[in-house]
C-alpha cells in the first residue's frame, strides 16, 4: 500500500512539475464553462441545477482523459525506464495502481476546481445538493473508466500519439453505442437484442442515472467493472512485454 | 519462442476469462439492484401508497407516452420535463411486476403514432416560433 502511494505521489508531482498540468486544468475549466453557459443553455433553462454542466463531462473526458493518461506507460517504454521500474522491489500491480491513482487524483483536482459552478447555482437559486453530489460521483467514475482504458492503450505502444488515438477511439465507442442519435440510425436494421447489448455497455446509459441524482448499484458495478477490466488488461500487456 | 507464444496465449485466455466473469457479475447484479435516491425531495422514489396500489394491480395496464422527440422546435425545458416523466414511468414499471407496460411514441405528422394520439384524444400543441426564443 505504501509503495502504491509512493509511486502515485511521484507521478502526481511529475504532472505539476511541467506546464502540462496547468494547461490541462485551465482548458478543462474553460471548456466546462463554455459548454455549460453557451451550449448547454444554463440560463435559458431557468432551473437551479447543474444538468447542463454534467451532461458534457463524458464528451470532455473523451479527449482530456487520454491526454492526461497517454504518457503513463508509453513514456516509460520509450525511455526504457520501465525496466528500471519493474526491477525495483515493486510488483506490476503496485506500479499500475500507483500510476492510475496519480492520474485519477489529478483529474479529481481538475474536477474539484469546478466548484464555482456550484457556488453560482447556489447563489442563483436553491439547487438540489444531493443531485449535484451524485453528478460529481458519476463524473469521477466516468473519468476513472476512461483513464483505465488510456492506461491499457499506453502500455501497448511507446508512441504517445498512438496511445492517445487508440484510447479516444475506444472511449468514443463506449459513448456512441448508447447515444440516442446513433442508436436511432441503427435501430432500422439491427435486432433489438443487439441494441440492448450495446446500450448496456454504453457509458451514457449508466452516467444518466448519476445526473438525475439516483445512484444505482448496476451503474456503479458497470463503471467499476470497466475500470477493473482495463487495469487487468494493462497488467497482462506489461507481463507479456517483460517476458 | 514457444514459451513466449504460450505465455501470450495464456494471457489472452486470461483476459477473455476475466471479461466473461465481469459480464456475468454485471448480469447477476441486474437482479440485485439497489438504488439510493440522493435528491432532496426523493423525486425518483415512489411513495408507499403508490407502491401498494401498484402491487394490487391485477390486469395489465398500458401507458402510452407521447412526446415529439425528433421535433427540433421543442424547447429545452419541455425536453427536460419529458425526460423526468419518462423516468417516473420507468419507476412505475419497475414496481408493477410486469403489469404496467410503457409505450413511448413520437407523434410525427402522418404517422401511426399520431393517429394513436388522436384516438387517445391528445391534440398537438402548436407554439409560435417567436415565443420559443
Amino acid at each position: 500500500m505504501r509503495t502504491i502511494w509512493t509511486i502515485a505521489r511521484r507521478e502526481l508531482s511529475a504532472y505539476f512539475s511541467s506546464p502540462v498540468a496547468y494547461v490541462f486544468i485551465v482548458i478543462f475549466l474553460l471548456l466546462t464553462g463554455f459548454f455549460t453557459f453557451m451550449v448547454g443553455g444554463f440560463f435559458e433553462r431557468g432551473l437551479a441545477d447543474l444538468l447542463p454542466f454534467f451532461v458534457w463531462h463524458p464528451w470532455l473526458y473523451l479527449f482530456l482523459v487520454p491526454a492526461v493518461g497517454m504518457r503513463l506507460w508509453s513514456e516509460e517504454l520509450r525511455l526504457g525506464t520501465i525496466e528500471l521500474l519493474l526491477t525495483m522491489p515493486v510488483t506490476p500491480w503496485q506500479a499500475i495502481l500507483g500510476k492510475f491513482l496519480a492520474s485519477w487524483l489529478f483529474l479529481l483536482i481538475a474536477l474539484a476546481l469546478t466548484f464555482p459552478m456550484v457556488i453560482t447555482v447556489a447563489y442563483l437559486g436553491h439547487p438540489d445538493f444531493g443531485r449535484i453530489l451524485s453528478g460529481y460521483g458519476g463524473s469521477i467514475l466516468t473519468s476513472g473508466a476512461f483513464l483505465a482504458i488510456t492506461c491499457m492503450t499506453s502500455a501497448l505502444t511507446r508512441n504517445q500519439v498512438i496511445s492517445f488515438i487508440l484510447s479516444v477511439v475506444i472511449c468514443l465507442f463506449l459513448i456512441l453505442c448508447s447515444w440516442p442519435p446513433v442508436t436511432n440510425i441503427v435501430v432500422n436494421w439491427a435486432p433489438a437484442w443487439l441494441i440492448d447489448a450495446f446500450a448496456t455497455i454504453g457509458v451514457m446509459t449508466h452516467y444518466e442515472g448519476f445526473q438525475r441524482g439516483v445512484i444505482d448499484s448496476r451503474d456503479l458495478l458497470f463503471f467499476l467493472s470497466v475500470t477493473g477490466f482495463f487495469l487487468f488488461t494493462t497488467s497482462v500487456i506489461l507481463r507479456a512485454r517483460r517476458a | 519462442m514457444k514459451t513466449k507464444f504460450e505465455s501470450l496465449l495464456y494471457s489472452i485466455v486470461g483476459v477473455v476469462a476475466v471479461l466473461i466473469i465481469l459480464v456475468a457479475i454485471n448480469l447477476l447484479g441486474g437482479f440485485f439492484k439497489v438504488r439510493s435516491d440522493l435528491t432532496q425531495n426523493k423525486l425518483y422514489t415512489l411513495s408507499d401508497g403508490t407502491k401498494k396500489i401498484l402491487n394490487k394491480l391485477d390486469t395489465p395496464v398500458e401507458i402510452r407516452f407521447y412526446f415529439s422527440r425528433d421535433n427540433a422546435s421543442v424547447p429545452v425545458p419541455l425536453r427536460t420535463y419529458a425526460q423526468q416523466v419518462e423516468d417516473l414511468l420507468a419507476e412505475y414499471q419497475q414496481y408493477s411486476h410486469g403489469k404496467i407496460k410503457v409505450v413511448k411514441l413520437d407523434p410525427k405528422p402522418d404517422s401511426d403514432a399520431e393517429d394513436s394520439a388522436n384516438l387517445d384524444g391528445i391534440e398537438g400543441l402548436s407554439r409560435c416560433r417567436d415565443q420559443l426564443s
